[in-house]
């Protein structure tokens, strides 16, 4: 466990070495963040309108809850290992006494936390200027479970496409594009109840509402019926996820040569 | 320590096609043989160099024999272990000191590296300490340890890495190309440094260098390798007898001679004043040392070994 810990507030030096580089993606996430509140703002701000089950409050609450969660799920540091694969760094992970996989969980663990630790203030400045009437947090210890899930089963997808590294040098482009799609899918923008039932419900049997978009709605009270459901279909995708990024990560070290890196 | 039986490498490269679409369809494949049914033994507290021209097999096999890399066929047993398994038993006790890759963390110091290792490699509080100040005066880089990877020098980058490649005092030590780069005195201190190693912690030690000098000095037993074979397997001192059939004989002469003078001791000569220089075989070594005694006026003599590169070559050459 010491050494996990290790990685953590090594990490955590890494980051501090580049201080600007991180106001700077930090400025980033904020302006994307602010751009889908503004939006709904735009819509909803000061009207008495009703979309779907969201009025103005619950609209609001969940794009800043969804974009918090956002940070935990999806912060990572996993892009970096297609190019460890591509120039050969990874090497230094596999001489080591230590999971490849834990590892790099703990490097994302220092990324969620610091992530987490400025978006709080940043959605912060947000709530305070446009006044928005938060919805109270409920049901926190079930919705941090989900996150918990979801948190894995991003983990895995990133690696499963860092993994790509073993096979192609050409990992920017397919990760690009996974992600940007991930990100409409996933409830980043927009509570994905607002699609219509059935495209709603096919949507449940793909991992990406257990990412953040679950866990948010269970922070605003709103549980679905059928929760223990997609409470098991979130333990299946983690479960999967995980078989196949191991699946890739095992193909992956026996095929790669390594070949003058 | 290390048994390694019939291994071979093949590595399976992929051509590429003029055509994107069969590129990505009809991929054609291209196999290249690496190592080709290798099998050598080492033994506790030896120190092998492991030489051989560029794309020889060298690295190759030392990838293998750390774990990195799967074999295509053979067995390959590090202290009784089976190295691509990875078993954390055997990662502990082994270490890789690359010369061309960092395995510091560039953005912070070294020193925090080291203490990451610690925790990776369960190393005591007392020995790490120890071990830091030690390693640390051997290679005169205390002063560095708490300055960021970034803002040392290649030499001075290569001390932090061997520190950190040896702060849990492996029992193996894979050493590729440690002097790689670096310039005359810090290869000495290199190669002090690496003797110095095997000798206190009777670690075992294999070492590839592209300076034979790294292995002359280090290394009594030597492996030889060239399109995945191994072409010798043995002592330095026996290679160097059998391929080493000349000496030098450097004389500094006190008044200019005649060039007539320096062709009848030996047809082949240089001769810039005050500095003559002689190739002669051995068994002619004594006929012609008298003959200089007798024929010129020098202040001194010195014979002098060919160089090690010299004779790899001539090995080379004859083993084609």
């Amino acid at each position: 466990m010491r050494k996990y810990l290790k990685i953590v507030t090594t990490t955590f030096k890494e980051y501090s070495a580049y201080r600007l580089n991180f106001i700077l993606w930090r400025l980033r996430m904020f302006i994307s963040t602010a751009i889908t509140f503004f939006l709904w703002f735009a819509v909803v701000g000061g009207k008495n309108i009703q979309f779907g089950s969201y009025k103005e409050s619950s609209l609001l609450s969940y794009i800043l809850f969804a974009n918090l969660l956002y940070e935990f799920a999806m912060g990572t540091r996993t892009v970096d290992v297609a190019g460890e694969i591509n120039n050969g760094v990874i090497i230094n992970y596999l001489l080591k006494p230590v999971s490849f996989f834990k590892y790099y969980l703990s490097r994302d663990i220092a990324d969620k936390l610091l992530n987490v630790f400025f978006a709080i203030f940043e959605i912060g400045i947000l709530v305070i200027y446009f006044k928005v009437s938060l919805v109270i947090p409920k049901n926190i210890l079930l919705a941090f479970l989900f996150l918990l899930n979801g948190t894995f089963i991003s983990f895995f997808l990133s690696l499963m496409l860092s993994f790509l590294g073993f096979w192609t040098t050409e990992v920017w482009a397919p990760r690009f594009l996974f992600f940007m799609i991930v990100a409409f899918l996933s409830g980043a923008y927009f509570p994905l109840d607002l699609f219509p039932g059935p495209i709603y419900h096919l949507l449940l049997l793909t991992p990406f509402p257990y990412l953040y978009y679950l866990p948010t709605k269970i922070l605003l009270g709103q549980v679905d019926s059928i929760i223990v459901l997609e409470g098991a279909m979130a333990t299946v995708w983690v479960f999967l996820s995980y078989k196949l990024t191991r699946l890739m990560w095992d193909r992956g070290n026996k095929s790669f040569s390594f070949w003058g890196r | 320590m290390i048994t390694v039986k019939n291994l071979t490498k093949i590595y399976r490269t992929h051509t590429k096609n003029q055509n994107f679409f069969a590129d990505i369809f009809f991929r054609k494949y291209k196999e290249t043989i690496a190592l080709d049914r290798v099998s050598f033994e080492i033994g506790q507290n030896e120190l092998v160099g492991f030489i051989g021209p560029n794309g020889a097999g060298k690295t190759t096999t030392l990838k293998i024999l750390s774990g990195i890399l799967y074999p295509t066929s053979g067995t390959v047993r590090v202290l009784s272990y089976i190295p691509f398994e990875k078993k954390k038993e055997l990662l502990r006790q082994i270490s890789f000191v690359m010369g061309q890759r960092n395995q510091l963390i560039w953005d912070i110091p070294a020193y925090d590296s080291f203490t990451l290792n610690k925790e990776i490699y369960e190393i005591p509080e007392e020995q790490f300490e120890k071990t830091v100040n030690e390693l640390s005066e051997l290679l005169n880089c205390r002063h560095l340890l708490k300055n960021p990877v970034k803002t040392l020098s290649l030499g001075e980058r290569m001390k932090m890495e061997l520190i950190a490649g040896l702060l849990h005092r492996p029992r193996l030590v894979f050493f590729d190309e440690p002097t790689i780069g670096l310039d005359l005195f810090s290869q000495e201190t290199i190669r002090d440094f690496i003797r110095e190693y095997q000798s206190k912690f009777a670690a075992t030690i294999i070492l590839t260098s592209h300076y034979l000098e790294d292995v002359k000095r280090l290394a009594k037993r030597l492996i030889i390798i060239n399109h995945g074979k191994i072409i010798y397997d043995g002592s330095l001192e026996k290679i160097t007898t059998k391929y080493s059939r000349e000496k030098t004989i450097r004389i500094t002469l006190e008044k200019s001679v005649d060039k007539k003078n320096l062709t009848a001791i030996n047809p082949a000569f240089f001769y810039k004043f005050p500095e003559v220089k002689f190739k002669i075989e051995k068994k002619n070594l004594p006929k012609t040392i008298n003959l200089i005694n007798e024929s010129l006026p020098f202040s001194d003599l010195t014979i002098e070994e060919e160089p090690i590169e010299e004779i790899i070559k001539k090995f080379f050459s004859e083993n084609k």
